[in-house]
C-alpha cells in the first residue's frame, strides 16, 4: 500500500518507538469507527515527537494503543516496535512489566487520573514498587527527591496529602514525577497541558524540558496546541481523521508545511506580531469528517482550498516522501505555491 | 469531627420535637383512648371520668405536654391492649427486631457488594446478565409474596415431600419454645426472616453497587493505574474498590434506617415478636400511646442512620472534612 | 483539469454563507429533532418495549374482564369437583369455588386503578408544589422542605396505615391517602431540577422577555423537566401498587368483599403448604409481572431521555 516504504527506515537506528502502519477500529452501532487508519511514526532517543490533531483525529487513539491500554473490542493492527520489540504481539504480563517502568504516561487531567482517596506520595510509590523491590524507608526518599525535581515546593509534607488538596500545575508536575519514577526510556504525555492555564502551561511544559534534558528519554507529546508543539518537539507528526497527513522537524513544518491542513492549522494561529496579517481569524472552514462515512478520496479535500476536483476526490494519497525526516499525505505536495508565514 | 457530630444532633432535635408534636396531634385524632368504656353500661359517666383522669379535657398542647415530660423520663405510657407498660414492651420488643435488622444488614451489605463488584467486573458475562436479570425480578417483588412462596418451596414443601418431622427452616419466630442464644435452631429461623427482608435491598444496593463500581472502573484514575503496570486484581483492589465502596456506604446507612418499615411484613408473617408485630398488634387495637412511641423509635432511627451515614462518608473520603 | 476555486479567495476569510454545499456532500450527519432522538431509543430499548407489551396485555386482561374473564365476578361455579388448576379454571378455584382468574382478573382493576391513579395525582400535585417551592424560593421553599423532612423520616408503610385507620378504606381513600404521602418525592425531585433550571440563561431571557412568573414555571421549565418527571411518575405506579398491595395484605388496604392482589393474598396464606398453594401464586405473579413491566418502562424512558453511556 503505501507508507512504510515511504517513510525513512534505515537512516537511523536509535528508534526508541518505532510504529508501523498502524490500525485501530471500534465495532459500534453504527458499524467500525476506523479511529486510526494507518499511522507510522518513530521517536528517537533523547527527542520529541509531537503529535498534532483536532480531537477525533486518532491521536489520544494511537497513543493508547501502545501501552495496550484501549479497550477489549478495539481491533488493532499494525506494528508497535519498542527497542526492536513488537507490543502488539506482546502477552499483558510482557506489557505489564513495560508500562510505568520502560514507557510511562502523563495524562491530561491530573485530578480525574490521580486516585482522590490515596495520597500522592502512595501513587507515587506505587509506580516504584510495582517493578522495583525497594524498601519503603529508602522509596519515600526517592518520591520526595522527585517531587522536588518537578518542581512541588515543600515536598516532605506534600508527600501525604490528597490529589485535591494540591493546585492544577502542582498535580500536573506530580504526574509527571510519578512517570519518571522508573526513569523510563519512553515517557508519553497526552496533552498535558489542556487543563490548565496558560502560565501554568509554561511552567509545567518546562518541566519536561529539564526532565528529557537529564534523562535523555524519548518523548512523545500528543497535543492539539501548536504553540506548546512548537516549544519542546524536535518532530511533529500532524494528524488527520485517522491518518498521519504530514511528518517533519517542527522548523520544516512551520516554516514550510507541505500539507493543506498544516497550513490550514498554521494560518488559524492568532499572530499579532506580523504586520499586515488581516485582523480576523483564518480558519479551516467545513468541520471535520464523520469517521462512519469518510469522504472518498482524501480525507480532507471537502476543506481543502488547493483540493482538485477528479484528483483529490478519486486518489487515497500515500505519504510521498520529500525529503530526510519530511514526508506528506497531500498529491500536490511537492506542488503546492510557497508558503509565507504570514499568512496564505 | 466531634462538633459536625454535635450540630447535627442539635440540628435533629427541633425536628424530632416538631414530629412527636405531629405525630401526637394526629393519633390523639384518631385514636380515642376511652373507645372501650364508650359500650359499657355507665357511658357516659365512665368516659367523661376516664377522660378526666388522662386528661383529655386540657388543650391539646398541655395533653403533649405532659406526654413529652413523661416520654423524655422513660414513662412512655400504659397500653390500652395489655396494659403494660409501653416502654417495656418497646424495650422488649425492639431487642428482637435488632437482631433482625443487624443480621439482615450485614448480610445485605455484604451479598450486594459481592455481587455488584462481581458483575462490573464480569461486564458483559453470562453470569452479569443472569445477576442484572435477577436483580429485575428481586426488584419488583413483593416481598410479602416473595415471603409467602419462600416458606412454601423451603420449608413446608420439603417437609411435605421428604416426610420430615419438622421444616428444615422454620417460619414462626426466632427460636424454638425452649431456644435461646445463638445455635443451629437460631440460625434455622433466622434465614426466612432475614431473606425476606433483605431481598429487595440486596437488588437494590448490588445495582447501585455494580453501576459505582462500571463507573470507578471507566475512570481516568484506575485508567493511571493500569498505565503503571499494575495486575488487574491489584488495580480492583487497590483503587477501584474504595472508590466504589464509598457511594454505596451511604446508602446503606440510609436504607437500613428505612429497613423499620420493611420489618413490618416480615415479623407479620413469621411471627417475630418485634417492632413490627408490636405496631400492628397496636394499630389494630388502637392502642394510640404504643403508636406513638414506635413513630419516636421510628423516627430517631432513621435520623441516627443519616446522621451515621454522612459520618461515615466524611470518614471514607478524604475530600470532604467535616467541621 | 479546473481547479475548484473556492469561493472568497482573494478575500480575507472565508463565510459560513460562502461554503459550498456540494463540498460538505457525506461529510456531515443528518440532524434530527430532541423528540426523533427520543422516539428512536426509546423504540429500540428491548426492555421497554417487553414493559410496554406486559403492560398493554395485562391492563386490557384486567380492565376489559368483561370479555376476558371466563367467568363473571363472584360466580360460584358448584359443578366442579376439584379446585386444582385445569383447563376449564386456569388458575383453579378459590376457596369459595369462584373461577380464580376471573377473579384475579377483577381484583387487578382494583390495584391497578389505584397505582394509576395515585401515580397521576402526585405526579401532578408534587410537580406544582416543587416547582413553585424551587422557583419562589424564600419561605415556600422552606416549608416544603421542612414539611417533606418530617414525614420521611418516619416509616412510610406506618403513616399510611395509620391514616388509613382514620379515614377509612375505600379504594378512593386509599388513593387519596397514598397521595398524601407520595407527592413529596416527586415534589422534592422537581424542586431540585427547578433549582438548577431557575438560573439558566433560557429563563433569564423568558424573564427579560417581561414573562409573568406562571408562564415562565409552567411554559419555560416545566416542559424541560417532562422527563425526570415522567420517569418518577412510572416508577410511582409501580410503588403504589405494591404499598397498596402490601397494606391490604397486613389488612388495613382494601377490605373485603372488595378484593384487590393483596388482600387476595392475605386470604391465600393460609393456604401455603396445602393442595391449593397455588392461590398465593397466582395473584403474586400478577403483582410482579406489572412491576417489572413498569420497572422496564421507567428505565427505556430513561435512558432515552438521558442515553450516558452503558453502566446499566
Amino acid at each position: 500500500m503505501d507508507p512504510v516504504t515511504t517513510l525513512d527506515k534505515g537512516s537511523r537506528d536509535d528508534a526508541v518507538l518505532r510504529v508501523e502502519d498502524l490500525k485501530v477500529t471500534f465495532p459500534t452501532h453504527d458499524g467500525p469507527v476506523p479511529a486510526v487508519n494507518g499511522v507510522s511514526f518513530a521517536v528517537y532517543e533523547g527527542e520529541t515527537l509531537g503529535i498534532v490533531g483536532e480531537s477525533g483525529s486518532g491521536k489520544t487513539v494511537t497513543s493508547m494503543s501502545i501501552l495496550g491500554l484501549l479497550p477489549k473490542r478495539a481491533q488493532i493492527s499494525g506494528k508497535i516496535l519498542f527497542r526492536g520489540v513488537d507490543l502488539l504481539s506482546s502477552t499483558e504480563g510482557q506489557l505489564r512489566e513495560i508500562r510505568g517502568d520502560r514507557i510511562a504516561m502523563v495524562f491530561q487531567d491530573a485530578l480525574a487520573a490521580l486516585n482522590p482517596v490515596m495520597k500522592v506520595g502512595a501513587q507515587i510509590s506505587e509506580m516504584i514498587l510495582t517493578h522495583h523491590d525497594t524498601p519503603k524507608a529508602e522509596v519515600r526518599e526517592r518520591v520526595i527527591e522527585l517531587l522536588d525535581l518537578v518542581g512541588v515546593p515543600n515536598p516532605s509534607a506534600r508527600v501525604d496529602q490528597y490529589p485535591h488538596e494540591y493546585s492544577g500545575g502542582m498535580r500536573q508536575r506530580a504526574m509527571i514525577a510519578m512517570a519518571i519514577a522508573n526513569e523510563p526510556d519512553l515517557l508519553i504525555a497526552d496533552e498535558p497541558t489542556t487543563a490548565l492555564d496558560v502560565t501554568i502551561q509554561a511552567q509545567v511544559m518546562d518541566v519536561f524540558e529539564r526532565i528529557q534534558d537529564r534523562t535523555n528519554s524519548a518523548m512523545l507529546l500528543i497535543t492539539h496546541d501548536l504553540g506548546v508543539v512548537a516549544g519542546v518537539a524536535d518532530s511533529v507528526m500532524v494528524m488527520y481523521a485517522g491518518r498521519d497527513v504530514e511528518h517533519g522537524t517542527v522548523d520544516n513544518l512551520f516554516y514550510d508545511p507541505r500539507h493543506p491542513y498544516t497550513r490550514g492549522l498554521l494560518s488559524s494561529l492568532p499572530r499579532p506580531d506580523v504586520e499586515g496579517r488581516a485582523q480576523r481569524l483564518q480558519r479551516i472552514r467545513g468541520n471535520p469528517p464523520s469517521l462512519l462515512h469518510l469522504p472518498p478520496g482524501c480525507s480532507f479535500w471537502p476543506r481543502c482550498v488547493n483540493a482538485q476536483k477528479g484528483v483529490c476526490d478519486v486518489t487515497d494519497p500515500p505519504l510521498l516522501l520529500l525529503g530526510d525526516d519530511r514526508s506528506s499525505r497531500c498529491l500536490f505536495a511537492e506542488t503546492l505555491p510557497p508558503w509565507e508565514s504570514t499568512g496564505e | 469531627m466531634p462538633t459536625f457530630i454535635f450540630r447535627r444532633v442539635a440540628a435533629s432535635i427541633p425536628v424530632l420535637i416538631v414530629a412527636s408534636f405531629v405525630a401526637f396531634w394526629s393519633i390523639r385524632l384518631t385514636f380515642d383512648p376511652t373507645a372501650k368504656y364508650r359500650t359499657s353500661r355507665d357511658a357516659a359517666h365512665l368516659v367523661a371520668e376516664k377522660r378526666k383522669e388522662l386528661g383529655l379535657d386540657r388543650s391539646i398542647f398541655v395533653q403533649y405536654w405532659r406526654w413529652l415530660s413523661g416520654f423524655v423520663h422513660g414513662d412512655w405510657g400504659t397500653s390500652s391492649r395489655t396494659g403494660d407498660r409501653v416502654f417495656t414492651m418497646v424495650r422488649a420488643a425492639f431487642g428482637n427486631t435488632l437482631q433482625l435488622i443487624i443480621w439482615g444488614a450485614v448480610i445485605a451489605a455484604i451479598v450486594a457488594i459481592i455481587l455488584g463488584v462481581y458483575s462490573a467486573v464480569r461486564q458483559y458475562s453470562i453470569s452479569d446478565y443472569a445477576f442484572t436479570g435477577l436483580s429485575y425480578v428481586g426488584l419488583a417483588m413483593p416481598p410479602f409474596w416473595f415471603a409467602l412462596v419462600a416458606i412454601e418451596f423451603l420449608a413446608v414443601g420439603p417437609k411435605n415431600v421428604f416426610n420430615l418431622n419438622h421444616p428444615i427452616l422454620y417460619f414462626v419466630g426466632l427460636h424454638s419454645s425452649a431456644g435461646e442464644g445463638i445455635d443451629l435452631d437460631y440460625v434455622r429461623h433466622l434465614v426466612l426472616p432475614v431473606m425476606t427482608l433483605t431481598v429487595q435491598i440486596i437488588a437494590s444496593w448490588s445495582r447501585f453497587e455494580r453501576s459505582a463500581m462500571l463507573d470507578v472502573l471507566n475512570s481516568d484514575y484506575v485508567r493511571t493505574a493500569r498505565a503503571k503496570g499494575l495486575r488487574p486484581r491489584q488495580v480492583i483492589f487497590r483503587h477501584a474498590f474504595r472508590n466504589a465502596l464509598i457511594p454505596l456506604v451511604t446508602v446503606i446507612a440510609i436504607d437500613a434506617g428505612a429497613l423499620f418499615g420493611g420489618l413490618i411484613i416480615t415479623e407479620f408473617i413469621f411471627s417475630v415478636p418485634g417492632m413490627g408485630r408490636l405496631f400492628i398488634d397496636a394499630l389494630t387495637a388502637g392502642d394510640a400511646y404504643v403508636i406513638l412511641a414506635w413513630l419516636m423509635v421510628g423516627a430517631f432511627f432513621v435520623i441516627l442512620f443519616n446522621l451515621i451515614a454522612d459520618v461515615l462518608y466524611g470518614v471514607l473520603d478524604p475530600r470532604i472534612r467535616l467541621g | 483539469m479546473t481547479v475548484l476555486d473556492p469561493p472568497g479567495i482573494g478575500h480575507d476569510a472565508y463565510d459560513d454563507d460562502d461554503f459550498d454545499d456540494d463540498l460538505a456532500a457525506g461529510t456531515a450527519p443528518e440532524a434530527r429533532t430532541q423528540w426523533q432522538l427520543f422516539r428512536r431509543r426509546f423504540f429500540r430499548h428491548k426492555g421497554a418495549m417487553f414493559g410496554l407489551f406486559v403492560l398493554v396485555v395485562l391492563g386490557f386482561c384486567c380492565y376489559g374482564a368483561g370479555w376476558v374473564a371466563p367467568f363473571p365476578k363472584g360466580q360460584l361455579d358448584l359443578t366442579a369437583l376439584d379446585p386444582q388448576p385445569s383447563w376449564h379454571h386456569i388458575f383453579g378455584l378459590d376457596p369459595l369455588g369462584r373461577d380464580y382468574f376471573s377473579e384475579v382478573l377483577y381484583a387487578g382493576q382494583v390495584s391497578l386503578t389505584i397505582g394509576l391513579g395515585v401515580g397521576l395525582l402526585s405526579t401532578v400535585i408534587g410537580s406544582m408544589v416543587g416547582a413553585v417551592a424551587g422557583y419562589f424560593g424564600t419561605w415556600r421553599d422552606a416549608a416544603l422542605m421542612r414539611i417533606t423532612d418530617l414525614f420521611l423520616i418516619v416509616p412510610q408503610i406506618a403513616v399510611l396505615a395509620i391514616a388509613l385507620k382514620k379515614f377509612g378504606n375505600s379504594a378512593t381513600t386509599i388513593v387519596l391517602v397514598l397521595t398524601g404521602l407520595f407527592w413529596m418525592t416527586i415534589a422534592r425531585i422537581v424542586r431540585g431540577q427547578v433549582l438548577s433550571l431557575k438560573e439558566k440563561e433560557f429563563v433569564e431571557a423568558a424573564r427579560a422577555a417581561g414573562a409573568s412568573n406562571s408562564r415562565i414555571i409552567f411554559r419555560t421549565i416545566l416542559p424541560n423537566l417532562v422527563g425526570p418527571i415522567s420517569v418518577n411518575a412510572t416508577l410511582s405506579v409501580a410503588l403504589a401498587i405494591a404499598t397498596e398491595s402490601t397494606l391490604s395484605f397486613l389488612g388495613f388496604g382494601i377490605q373485603r368483599p372488595a378484593t384487590s392482589w393483596g388482600n387476595m393474598l392475605s386470604d391465600a396464606r393460609g393456604y401455603v403448604g396445602t393442595s391449593q398453594a397455588y392461590l398465593v401464586y397466582f395473584p403474586g405473579i400478577m403483582l410482579l409481572l406489572i412491576t417489572l413491566a413498569i420497572n422496564f418502562l421507567g428505565d427505556g424512558l430513561r435512558d432515552a431521555l438521558d442515553p450516558q453511556g452503558e453502566s446499566a
